[in-house]
């Protein structure tokens, strides 16, 4: 019975990490796409594309193995026989969330679907297994990411870095690959798609002008003691940003998604200067949704939509909006330091 | 030099530092001693600049703690460390070495010899999120070294550490404080503190009880130190050992 109860006690604790673990995914309830995909539910049908774009981003850091949370030299340490290890082992598959969202949607849309999701898990849970004994592979392909010339270079690195490690891009890359595929494969595409899909995609990457401190953690105390003014940290992080978004909405529409873009920086400087939201490596990114998010969905879409009429002008304005939240928000960046 | 006069730092009704005044001299090094929350920590950050003081005045190597310059002329090693998780232990003197505005030639010899003496090398490319405790203080050590400051801060540099690291820390600090670098640490380990240090500051409940050279305590430093500090005497644990007997 005392080795039972020790299963059973260890059950309980991994069960309780692995909610944990669950919990930490409602982050998506802070980024900006989710108000969109909300909105877009109101008529489910279309929302069904976004959903399983965000489902199988999610897949990746749904599918760690719960027995993770305990290392291996504390296992080493504990009073267990093998039977108990093998009784753990087998019943930590159905803590997996995995395992719960594959029997959800086996009940709602067949056991195929079920089983895919499940398999996928798995082969994304072999995949990480296997990488962790290939030298440089555990975590090493963000090496591969440049950091341009200069002290702002070095800032520019860090924060793809810190982008890339988290889920946001990977849907914004979804988004804007996927419709790159559609849109160069010959199928008969709205003229308007494209511009639509690149406001999309800015705004997937949009919750990111909202938490640039919040991203890095404990790092974020180095910046009060670089050399560098507020200015210079804002700008480079938002050149970062850009860059990405760049490279992002080439294949769809540049000026609209870039300029989208600017608008989401202009409306998040405040609250990632004013309101570090620590974040979580490997999830969404979580912002104030409202009334920040909300404003940057706003300025994205309005702006984003406005170019093609107002032309330069409006680019000519977005500009000096920027420049002008560069330079505020960096004077209220320096003016951290005795916080 | 390191001059504060009445120095304080109150976080609401609570004062974690209250008048403190103290002068370290140009190429010596004071040790600030203290228990944990006596307000050692909360002084440095007034003295490097990262909180503004409630008042009073500091001054480090001629410039006012809240002159933006002054973080050009010191190298600090925070108690949080401040790293990135996604910078490798190379990558964070790199950023160092750029923002200090170093040629990259520089940079990169100085993190070849940083990392030989600090024997870090073979983590040079390891995330800090895959470092040791150990590691990632030898690296945020490393970036207050770097850019050849002309006054450091030390936030527990020997705490965490290997002894053959932390002596090779302590010769280091000797050897730079003779070339004119100031140097104020804090630090719990006081053997190692009675080595390295010159004069000794200690701290309690935010204010100074003690400010000495090193040579004129009439006491060894560790009687000094418990003398100054309320000792307590710990509750007897007396289950522990029972399984033995």
């Amino acid at each position: 019975m005392a080795g039972l109860s020790g299963v059973i006690s260890l059950l309980s604790a991994l069960g309780k990490v692995s909610a944990r673990h669950v919990r930490s995914f409602g982050s998506i309830g802070g980024q900006n796409l989710f108000l969109f995909v909300a909105f877009v539910a109101l008529q489910p049908e279309s929302a069904a594309f976004f959903g399983e774009i965000l489902l199988v981003v999610l897949l990746f850091p749904l599918s760690a193995d719960p027995m993770q949370a305990l290392p291996e030299e504390r296992r080493a340490t504990w009073p267990l026989g093998n039977w108990q290890w093998a009784a753990v082992r087998v019943a930590s598959l159905f803590l997996s969330p995995i395992t719960w969202i594959g029997v959800a949607l086996a009940l709602r849309l067949g056991w195929r679907v079920g089983a895919l999701a499940v398999g996928g898990g798995a082969v994304i849970l072999l995949l990480r297994k296997i990488s962790k004994r290939l030298p440089g592979m555990n975590g090493g392909w963000l090496l591969w990411v440049p950091a341009p010339p200069g002290p702002l270079g070095a800032i520019m690195r860090l924060q793809w870095r810190g982008m890339l490690r988290t889920l946001d891009p990977y849907v914004a890359l979804v988004l804007s690959g996927s419709t790159a595929v559609y849109r160069f494969s010959g199928l008969p595409v709205d003229a308007e798609a494209p511009r639509i899909m690149a406001l999309v995609t800015a705004l997937a990457l949009s919750t990111h002008a909202q938490v640039f401190l919040g991203i890095d953690g404990a790092g974020s105390e180095r910046y009060l003691q670089m050399p560098l003014r507020g200015w210079q940290i804002l700008l480079a992080k938002d050149l970062a940003f850009l860059a990405m978004l760049m490279v992002l909405v080439a294949p769809l529409d540049f000026v609209g998604g870039v300029l989208a873009g600017i608008a989401s920086l202009v409306i998040g400087h405040h609250v990632s200067v004013l309101n570090v939201i620590p974040q979580s490596p490997w999830r969404f990114t979580s912002g104030a949704l409202i009334p920040w998010g909300l404003m940057q969905t706003v300025a994205l879409f309005s702006i984003g939509n406005a170019v093609r009429t107002l032309g330069l002008p409006l680019i000519a304005g977005c500009l000096l909006a920027w420049a002008w939240s560069v330079m505020y928000y960096g004077w209220k960046w320096d003016r951290r330091t005795g916080q | 030099m390191i001059d504060c006069g009445g120095l304080t730092k109150a976080f609401g009704e609570f004062q974690a530092v209250s008048g403190v005044s103290f002068e370290v001299r140009a190429g010596s090094i004071c040790a600030l001693l203290g228990p944990n929350g006596a307000g050692k920590s909360t002084l440095v950050k007034m003295l490097t600049g990262l909180i503004t003081p409630s008042a009073g005045t500091a001054q480090v190597c001629g410039l006012a703690v809240d002159d933006p310059e002054l973080k050009r002329i010191v190298g600090v090693l925070p108690e949080s460390l401040a790293l990135f998780d996604a910078l490798t232990v190379a990558e964070h003197l790199e950023m160092t070495g750029a923002v200090y505005g170093l040629k990259s030639s520089d940079t990169q010899s100085r993190i070849d010899q940083l990392l030989r003496v600090l024997r870090l090398e073979h983590g040079r490319n390891t995330f800090i999120h895959q470092c040791s405790y150990g590691m990632k203080k030898k690296t945020s050590l490393a970036m207050a070294l770097l850019p050849n400051p002309r006054a450091l801060f030390l936030d527990e540099p020997f705490e965490g550490l290997d002894p053959i690291t932390a002596e090779t820390i302590r010769v280091q600090l000797r050897a730079i404080a003779q070339r004119g670098v100031t140097v104020l640490l804090t630090s719990h380990i006081l053997s190692m503190v009675d080595r390295v240090a010159d004069q000794v500051v200690m701290i309690r409940r935010g204010e100074v009880v003690l400010d000495s050279a090193i040579r004129d305590l009439p006491k060894s430093l560790e009687e000094s130190y418990f003398e100054r500090v309320e000792t307590i005497t710990p509750e007897d644990l007396e289950w522990l050992g029972s399984a033995a007997s």
